[in-house]
């Protein structure tokens, strides 16, 4: 079973690095079949662990949560259906609504207050002379963070030439901004190219072993 | 016994037989038969003589009745079908055959009253019966559609079948009258009534035959023709021009019953006025009447006689005068009328035809006028309208060789010629007057051969002329004082005396009488005879009595004859005094002759021109045109002119002459005189000359005499003027075309046509630039990671050192995991995809693995559905000997967790409710690592493997709040792309520790190994470390190379930029 699937595993890998090569047969192939894979894995899933364990059980049980899980799925389920489209309306607007909800208040509860308050934490208990580092790290921080906003500030004023400009600190916190947004950027793509380059090494480390096993 | 000769061998054989006993043939032949046995007669054939009585059985039934006295069937007229002639009994006595055999044959009816009269007439009869013979059957094809066939039996109750050439037949419907008068005349007077003309002149009988349908009136003429001229007779003369007259003359004798009640008022004035013709017609009259053979037209008054041939004129001379009958009488006229003999020029129309013949008809001199005038009436329109078209004309040749030629008897003039004869007495009116017609001129009688004709014309005029209210001057003058000029009666006397004079011993007693009356009216012709010319008197009265009666209907013939004579016409030209003319002498001029002109009314109306010839001393104008009516050469002229100018020449335009041009009749008179000159000219220059004049002196005014001087109509007169009553043109005002345009406006359209030249103009295509560096450059680039990936994995060789210093998050989370207590349930949540299986492999295995040691249940759980193969698969490369995964006892899937945000906030509100995993029937959260967990606080260690920064951060806000107050560390082993956006949380205390990436992974196993918990499963994050060092710094190489040729080219663009600008 491994041999099979490790065969399996080294022909799609083969044929997704032929990409290199341009677009080809192999690769689309490779491609369609893990998507064709994973939908199925992913509908057997859903019916399996969702739909049947936590929507029809809990129905067939009799439950409250569960009779109303079923009818607003069924009215969900009515979307499907143009002329009775607006059925499934109060279903997926309780999804969007406690989407939205859970979404915002999750933001504004675990990324905006506590990163406010981290960045502003970040000068609490620190002595000016004693931690520079933090100090300059805390400052830096703030002042990326403060220019990274700014960046984002497109309000301005016309100048005595009439030309709409922002003011000079404006400016000057969004050009820095706009370093620092570059920087993040630049963070990110390695980040992403590390982790590219983490998978391209464990495929050929596939490919070796694999290969190397044969051997 | 009867006996029949043989039609072939001529040999005698008994009647009862049918074939000839010597040569075998039939010796009674239909017409059919004969084709094969005789020889057609072809024109100008002279036919052999042969006996009449052979053809005795192609009479017709009618007329073999009609010889016996038997024909009961036919209609009344027919009845008194006109007894057979005086030989008649003997001709009755071969009809009974005849009718037997050639009841089909009805051709020669008339050959069988040649045999009747006479079978001793060879001469006239041959020729007749080779006609009759031969000629019948090829008339059954050749006789055109319109002209009575011969060989359809022709009742004497038929009216004769119209012919194209022929007038339309009086449409009586009925036995023409005259015909019938003459079969009530025969039937009265039986065999007796027969003229003896008829005995004497058997052989002209035939033609009379034929031409008037009639018993034993063969006019002389005709026998003369038979005899002289066969070749000149044609089946259209033998049929289709007498029969048509005849009935016409049947009609006038008709007519002339009814004359009290029909006769015309001119009619009756010309009777009542002319005491001098009426006395003449009287004198015939009593004639006629008193002989019962004559018809009804003969023995009337004359002016009854008339009217036959003057309804046929009538047309064709009223149409003439009608054109001057609105006022603008031709001069032709007018000279006619000032001279008080224009209607003489009509008598003498006729005139030639009788005078160039000596022989007389018989019809002329007897009641045979309806007979003879017949012939020529045919010629009637032809003549009616070519008097007035020859205003002028020379002598022609032919009659100049009729003068010199003395056998004029031998080609008697046919009325055929008589259109160009006619024409010549308009062409010698203007001065030529031909010297023969000079000797004309002296014979008193020869004026006295045609009148016939010409009277009957002039009558015909008068008729025509009383209709229409403009009536000329001159034709009432000749009205008026014509009292001796009635127009008819002179016919009749003319006829009348031709008769006389054709009329011998022989001579039926109605004849006789016609003569005495001819005799009567010969000397009321010469009553006037002052105006007589002598050379009438000159010309042979016994000659022209014997030749001009004959010819006169044989006219035709003889004038084609010297139509067609070349040497003729040579000689005519030479001889100024035809001697012909002279030879007639004085018997050429028979009474009749005489009475004709003498009695004729238009005597007086000479024109002076006439008398201005020089060879008409006495100026006897009825010599002039009866000469010049034989003027044959100018025919062609005539015809020339029409083919010319078109045959559609006004009739104006025709009639004008040189003379007409003025109005005055002196002045007409003097042009015409002295027109000796222009008489040489061809007549049709002269018919173009009085339009020229006349043109000349109307339109010649000084306005229309305007000469252009410029233009395309330069050099021509008579143009319109350019600007009549305008002053000088000036040059128009020069106007700019520019338009006053202002340069806003200016700039504008060049704005517009710009854009309108972009749209027009086509967008160059621009060829996408090949990419081929950039697959070199890939090439490049793949094979150096390779190449670096490749070596360092098969090195095996720790070619980069493990990181030195472990970072904050790492050596914080390995704090947090190794404090962690044991037999804690540690909640795993793997939602990653499976690209990064592997580098989160590498970053989870240190902490799973540490985890094992502590003996912590494992509980996974995936917001993706990918997740919990993901988990299972991860779990089990990573656990592996002498750790061993049991899923329910250290090993809890709780599977997908759905919703997202809302199942990780309903998972960290209440874990059992969203997470209701069985496993053997029973809930996980009943097993022992789970039954203490009622929260997502209740969980030792929270540890999150993502590689997406936003499942990451959702588990951080969702759990934030159920983890705020909870000592449950919260551990984020990210992907290295998530740790730039996860990091903040680490940073901001929200995340206990944080592992991303293969480089967190090996820190980590370099904390572990530092701390001595190292073990030989781990190891991953060292394995990749180098190939992954040497990515790293492969990738760092290439961006630097690629930022710097970026800025190189950045330089390069900008100097080139510099340079341009």
């Amino acid at each position: 079973m491994e041999l099979i699937s490790g065969v399996f595993a080294f022909l799609f890998t083969v044929a997704v690095l032929s990409y290199l090569f341009g677009d080809n047969f192999f690769f689309r192939a490779a491609v369609y079949i893990f998507i064709g894979a994973s939908a199925g894995y992913v509908a057997a899933l859903l019916l399996g662990q969702v739909f049947w364990s936590q929507l029809i059980v809990p129905a067939l049980s009799g439950s409250i949560e569960g009779i109303i899980l079923m009818v607003l799925a069924l009215l969900l389920f009515a979307k499907a259906f143009p002329p009775l489209s607006k059925l499934g309306t109060p279903s997926l607007a309780l999804m969007v609504g406690v989407g939205a909800a859970i979404a915002i208040g999750g933001a504004v509860t675990g990324t905006l207050f506590p990163q406010v308050e981290a960045s502003i934490n970040a000068f609490d208990g620190i002595s000016l002379f004693k931690d520079l580092g933090k100090v300059f790290e805390a400052s830096l921080m703030l002042f990326v963070t403060i220019s990274t906003l700014v960046y984002f500030q497109f309000s301005a004023k016309r100048d005595d030439g009439g030309k709409k400009q922002r003011n000079r600190v404006t400016r000057s916190l969004a050009f820095f901004g706009k370093i620092f947004i570059a920087i993040t950027f630049g963070v990110l793509f390695a980040g992403v190219f590390s982790a590219a380059l983490t998978a391209f090494i464990g495929r050929i480390d596939f490919l070796i072993k694999f290969i190397g096993s044969f051997l | 016994m009867e006996k029949i000769n043989c039609p072939v061998c001529g040999e005698e054989n008994p009647g009862e037989l049918e074939n000839c006993q010597h040569c075998k043939q039939a010796l009674r032949q239909s017409t059919s038969e004969l084709n094969g046995a005789g020889k057609l007669i072809d024109s100008g054939h002279t036919p052999t003589a042969k006996e009449t009585s052979e053809l005795e059985h192609s009479l017709p039934a009618w007329l073999k009745n009609a010889r016996q006295g038997e024909n009961k069937e036919e209609e009344p007229k027919e009845e008194e079908a006109p007894p057979p002639p005086p030989s008649e009994p003997k001709a009755e006595s071969e009809e009974p055959e005849v009718e037997k055999e050639d009841d089909s044959a009805p051709l020669d009816w008339l050959s069988g009253l040649d045999s009747d009269e006479d079978d001793d007439e060879e001469e006239a009869a041959d020729w007749l019966v080779n006609l009759q013979g031969d000629l019948a059957p090829e008339e059954d094809e050749e006789i055109p559609e319109g002209i009575p066939a011969v060989d359809e039996p022709i009742t004497a109750g038929d009216a004769p079948r119209p012919s194209a050439e022929e007038e339309p037949p009086i449409e009586t419907g009925e036995l023409p009258g005259w015909v019938s008068d003459l079969q009530g005349d025969e039937k009265e007077e039986n065999a007796d009534a027969l003229p003896d003309l008829f005995t004497e002149k058997e052989e002209e009988k035939p033609i009379l035959k034929d031409a008037d349908t009639d018993d034993g009136e063969l006019p002389d003429w005709l026998s003369t023709l038979s005899k002289e001229k066969d070749s000149t007779i044609e089946p259209s003369i033998e049929t289709s021009p007498v029969q048509p007259v005849s009935a016409q003359e049947a009609d006038a004798g008709s007519f002339e019953d009814d004359t009290d009640e029909t006769l015309p008022d001119w009619m009756g004035d010309l009777q009542s006025a002319s005491e001098t013709e009426i006395s003449s017609v009287e004198d015939a009259a009593p004639i006629i009447s008193d002989n019962d053979d004559l018809p009804d037209w003969l023995s009337g008054d004359d002016a009854a006689s008339a009217p036959p041939v003057i309804e046929e004129a009538k047309e064709e001379i009223a149409e003439e005068i009608s054109l001057d009958a609105d006022g603008e009488l031709p001069d032709w006229m007018s000279d006619l009328q000032a001279s008080g003999e224009s209607e003489e020029t009509f008598v003498e129309d006729a005139v030639p035809i009788a005078s160039s013949d000596d022989d007389l008809p018989d019809w002329l001199s007897g009641d045979d006028t309806a007979s003879g005038s017949p012939v020529i009436e045919e010629e009637k329109e032809v003549v009616a309208e070519e008097v007035s078209l020859d205003p002028s004309g020379e002598l022609p040749d032919w009659m100049s060789d009729l003068q010199g030629s003395d056998e004029i008897e031998d080609a008697p003039p046919v009325a055929e010629e008589k259109p160009a004869v006619e024409e010549e007495i308009s062409l010698d009116s203007e001065g030529e007057l031909p010297d023969w017609m000079s000797d004309l001129q002296g014979s008193e009688e020869s004026e006295d051969i045609t009148p016939p004709i010409s009277e009957e014309k002039s009558a015909e005029e008068e008729v025509s002329l009383e209709a229409n209210a403009d009536l000329p001057d001159w034709m009432s003058d000749l009205q008026a004082p014509g009292e001796s000029e009635d127009d008819t009666p002179p016919a009749v006397e003319e006829s009348v005396e031709k008769d006389s004079l054709s009329a011998d011993e022989d001579v039926p007693d109605w004849v006789g009488v016609l003569t005495s009356a001819d005799d009567a009216v010969g000397e009321d012709a010469d009553s006037p005879g002052d105006e007589d010319p002598e050379w009438l008197s000159a010309l042979p009265a016994d000659d022209f009595s014997a030749q001009g009666v004959d010819d006169a209907p044989e006219a035709e013939a003889s004038s084609q004859a010297f139509d067609t004579s070349d040497e003729l016409l040579a000689d005519a030209e030479e001889a100024d005094v035809p001697d012909w003319l002279s030879k007639m002498g004085e018997p050429a001029t028979g009474p009749l002759d005489e009475a004709k002109l003498e009695d004729s009314p238009f005597e007086e109306e000479k024109p002076d021109w006439l008398d201005g010839l020089p060879a008409t001393d006495n100026g006897e104008a009825e010599a002039t045109p009866s000469a010049s009516a034989f003027l044959a050469d100018d025919t062609p002229e005539e015809s020339v002119d029409d083919d010319i100018f078109g045959i559609e020449t006004p009739d104006w335009l025709s009639s004008l002459g040189p003379e007409d041009v003025d109005d005055e009749f002196p002045a007409a008179e003097a042009e015409v005189s002295d027109s000796a000159g222009d008489a040489e000219l061809p007549s049709w220059v002269q018919a173009m000359r009085p339009v020229a004049d006349v043109v000349a002196d109307s339109s010649k005014t000084s306005d229309e005499q305007v000469v252009a001087e410029t233009g395309p109509l330069a050099g021509l007169t008579g143009v319109l003027p350019a600007n009549p009553g305008l002053g000088p043109l000036s040059k128009p005002r020069a106007h700019s075309i520019k338009l006053q345009v202002a340069e806003s406006q200016q700039s504008s359209a060049a704005i517009l046509e710009e854009l309108l030249a972009k749209e027009s103009q086509p967008s160059p295509f621009k060829a996408p630039k090949e990419t081929s560096s950039i697959p070199l450059l890939r090439w490049i680039i793949a094979s150096l990671l390779l190449l670096g990936v490749v070596f360092s994995l098969l090195s095996k060789t720790e070619m980069v050192a493990s990181p030195a210093s472990a970072a904050f998050e790492v050596q914080e989370s390995f704090k947090l995991v190794n404090d962690l207590p044991a037999g804690g349930s540690a909640l795993i949540v793997f939602d990653y995809e499976a690209a990064f299986s592997t580098e989160m492999k590498i970053v989870a295995a240190p902490l799973i693995k540490q985890l094992m040691t502590k003996s912590e249940m494992l509980i996974t759980l995936s917001t993706s559905p990918m997740g919990p193969a993901l988990a299972k698969n991860s779990l089990a490369e990573i656990v592996r000997e002498p750790f061993q995964l049991i899923e329910g006892e250290n090993y809890i899937d709780l599977g997908y967790l759905p919703g997202d945000a809302s199942g990780m906030l309903g998972f960290a509100t209440d874990p059992r409710v969203m997470a209701p995993k069985r496993i053997a029937e029973n809930s996980v959260w009943e097993l022992p690592p789970l039954q203490n967990i009622r929260k997502f606080s209740d969980f030792s260690v929270i540890i999150i493997l993502t590689d997406d920064v936003e499942k990451g951060r959702n588990w951080i806000e969702q759990s934030s709040l159920a983890l705020n107050d909870s000592d449950t560390p919260l551990l984020l082993a990210v992907s290295a792309q998530a740790e730039p956006m996860l990091y903040p949380y680490y940073a901001s205390g929200q995340v206990d520790g944080l592992l991303s990436g293969l480089s967190g992974g090996a820190t980590y196993e370099r904390l572990k190994e530092a701390n001595g918990l190292a073990q030989e499963q781990d190891g991953f994050a060292r394995e990749y470390w180098d190939s992954y060092s040497v990515g790293l710094f492969l990738a760092e190489i290439l961006i630097a190379v690629g930022a710097m040729v970026n800025f190189l080219a950045a330089l390069k663009s900008g100097q080139k930029s510099k340079e341009e600008k």
